[in-house]
């Protein structure tokens, strides 16, 4: 029992990391449509930049993480004007593929200047522990799970009461209609692209902070697809329960099923899911089933 | 058979009569001249391995050997099974790693561990892969499109650690050993009769995809991809036909996957990446989604590629410079930078790939001098 708390606790803080990643990527599906493949490397790239913003360039770990964000924000919207835009109004079998292509040019561009070797950030926080009633939890998780609890009330606020989150809700609903009532749609999507890039480096620039940084920190991306399916793919809120409840599965597969097992425990989570509830926990019921 | 002939102003382009219209060869001049520029270049095949040089021109640079035209054979199979589902039935797959892993421990069940001949082996894990595929499509295709993908990633990390299992625990660290396969009194030990096997397993899966094309099942899964709702309202079964597609395309990776494995004869649970994945995705982008041609022209290109960036690649080290030092000794890197770009510049400015290529170049040449 005493086991089983434990594993919950960090597996909560990581899932806060996936909650961030796969609420990007809900941002993004939902005001444009692309299931972005890439979201996985734009973690990783925000990862590696803090790796260097701390180690090479002596930043302190707040400014480097703004730093990165910016720079994610900017590699973002440079994704979108350099590739994405030509793509506009195609299906989205084309869209998806385009962004497999990206995440092997991305994937490659970085290890181009990081190889495959491990980096450790210099954290002040990663060495120390805090207990709550014996049970051991590490001060920079708690730093993580406060992070991304800011991150996402910044974000719904941005969402909810901004100019920008308003066009950007407005373009979800209904595409057409936005350019219609003079929405620059393309704008919008910008946005949404940085806004998303910007998500996934934050759960990079988390992971760094817990976590050895090298390539293989790409697959809390992929497993960022499941936490936002497990949500309901266009659910804000349903992106961050989908993400604590994929970090709590993984590892619990991880500590009882076998150290390797925690992906496939939680592709199985979602199976049975998508039986149950093909919409998602939270999502909207007009899923088009055939 | 003349040479203006084979220029007629037809072309095999249109057509007068219904029968004329449901040949599977639709010009027979042309295909058979086609098929004899096919057997002449087979014919050539040796001399080109033997002496690295084609038409007088060196290529030793490519290392073209016949692992590797047999390994492209293979690629083309998986690429296939990968077409079905993504370029005739409009769902994107991740599984195509997944479901060679499929076949390989099929095939090791049954050739290795119960002693089945080869190409009972093979065709096992063909029809294993197939039941799986058919069995995984039930949750995955009930829903929208997309979720085939994460069904798939998900159903990726599962082969692997599957295989991983099912190695350590009968064949340990080196791996699964596929005994020297035969049929029947034949044995297939060189390259050069993997290559004939190969070619007419590939014929023959050309011929079986395009004739399941023109029949009704295939049609109909035509007419799902190009417009769901239709098709659903023209009384197709939607979730069926894409249900048999899933099945038919794992039947047919899960096969290549033994065979792949029987070819190397050895294989282990790092064979079977995304990354493998990936690279078919990339050879039917390449070569024309939805196109059997394309899986040809992809998979070839998919194998020639990686010789030549190494060898671009380590000219570059002589620029000099830290550049070029990291250029030439990331050639993994520089290869998927290559592919990545490839696929990107592809979808964006040539969607139907080399076959779309091939197409207007025949189209073009086959209407003069009229204009087509």
């Amino acid at each position: 029992m005493h086991t089983l708390i434990q594993v919950t606790i960090i597996g909560l803080g990581v899932g806060c990391v996936y909650g961030l990643v796969s609420l990007g990527f809900v941002v993004l599906f939902k005001s444009t449509g692309v299931f972005n493949f890439a979201q996985g490397s734009f973690v990783l790239m925000g990862a590696y930049f803090m790796v260097t913003c701390v180690n090479d360039f002596h930043l302190a770990i707040g400014v480097a993480a703004v730093v990165v964000l910016v720079a994610s924000l900017l590699v973002g919207a440079l994704v979108h004007q350099l590739v994405i835009k030509r793509m506009t109004g195609q299906p989205m079998l084309p869209v998806v593929m385009l962004t497999i292509g990206l995440t092997l040019i991305i994937g490659a561009i970085l290890s181009l200047f990081y190889g495959s070797q491990d980096y450790y950030v210099r954290s002040s926080l990663s060495s120390r522990n805090a207990s709550f009633a014996g049970f051991y939890v590490p001060v920079s998780l708690i730093v993580v799970v406060v992070s991304s609890i800011a991150a996402t009330a910044v974000f719904g606020l941005l969402f909810r009461n901004t100019r920008v989150g308003l066009h950007m809700r407005a373009t979800a609903e209904d595409h057409e209609a936005a350019v219609v009532v003079g929405i620059n749609v393309d704008m919008v999507q910008m946005v949404a692209w940085a806004l998303s890039a910007a998500l996934a480096a934050a759960g990079g620039i988390l992971l760094a902070n817990i976590e050895t940084v090298n390539s293989t920190l790409s697959d809390i991306g992929l497993l960022s697809f499941p936490a936002a399916v497990i949500g309901g793919l266009t659910s804000i809120p349903g992106a961050i329960v989908g993400g604590l409840l994929v970090g709590v599965v993984e590892l619990l597969g991880q500590t009882y099923v076998s150290s390797s097992a925690g992906d496939v425990t939680v592709y199985i989570v979602l199976i049975v899911i998508l039986i149950i509830r093909p919409f998602g926990l939270l999502g909207s019921r007009e899923v088009n089933r055939v | 058979l003349t040479i203006p002939s084979l220029f007629s102003w037809h072309g095999g382009r249109l057509t007068t009569s219904y029968s004329q219209e449901a040949r599977i060869i639709r010009d027979r001049r042309l295909g058979l001249s086609v098929a004899a520029l096919f057997l002449v270049l087979l014919a050539y095949m040796p001399t080109v391995l033997d002496q690295q040089s084609l038409f007088g021109l060196n290529i030793s640079f490519l290392a073209f050997s016949g692992t590797q035209m047999n390994l492209c054979l293979i690629g083309i199979l998986g690429a296939i099974g990968l077409n079905i589902l993504t370029g005739y039935g409009g769902l994107v797959s991740l599984g195509n790693a997944a479901f060679f892993a499929v076949g390989a421990m099929v095939a090791a069940f049954l050739g290795v561990q119960h002693g089945w001949p080869f190409p009972a082996a093979v065709l096992g894990a063909a029809v294993g892969g197939g039941l799986i595929g058919g069995l995984i499509g039930v949750p995955a295709l009930r829903v929208r499109g997309i979720y085939l993908i994460l069904i798939t990633l998900g159903l990726q990390a599962a082969a692997a650690l599957i295989f991983l299992e099912y190695q350590d625990r009968y064949f340990g660290f080196g791996g699964v050993p596929y005994a020297s396969p035969g049929i029947g009194p034949i044995a297939i030990d060189s390259d050069e009769r993997w290559g004939i096997l190969l070619l007419i397993l590939l014929t023959g899966t050309i011929a079986g995809v395009r004739t399941l094309l023109r029949m009704r099942e295939g049609r109909a899964l035509l007419a799902v991809r190009d417009n769901e709702l239709a098709a659903a309202a023209m009384g197709i079964n939607v979730f069926h036909i894409k249900l048999k597609a899933f099945a038919f395309s794992s039947f047919i990776v899960s096969g290549a996957g033994a065979l792949y494995v029987y070819y190397l004869a050895n294989a282990s649970a790092d064979l079977f990446t995304l990354d493998l994945a990936i690279t078919f995705i990339a050879m039917i982008i390449l070569g024309g989604v939805g196109s059997l041609l394309g899986c040809v022209l992809g998979g070839i290109v998919w194998q020639l590629l990686p010789p030549v960036v190494s060898v671009a690649t380590s000219r570059a080290s002589e620029l000099g410079g830290s550049l070029g030092t990291a250029i030439s000794s990331n050639q993994g890197s520089i290869s998927d930078l290559v592919f990545g770009l490839i696929i990107v510049v592809v979808l964006i400015r040539w969607p139907a790939g080399l076959a779309g290529l091939v197409r207007s170049v025949k189209r073009v040449t086959l209407s003069w001098p009229f204009r087509g």
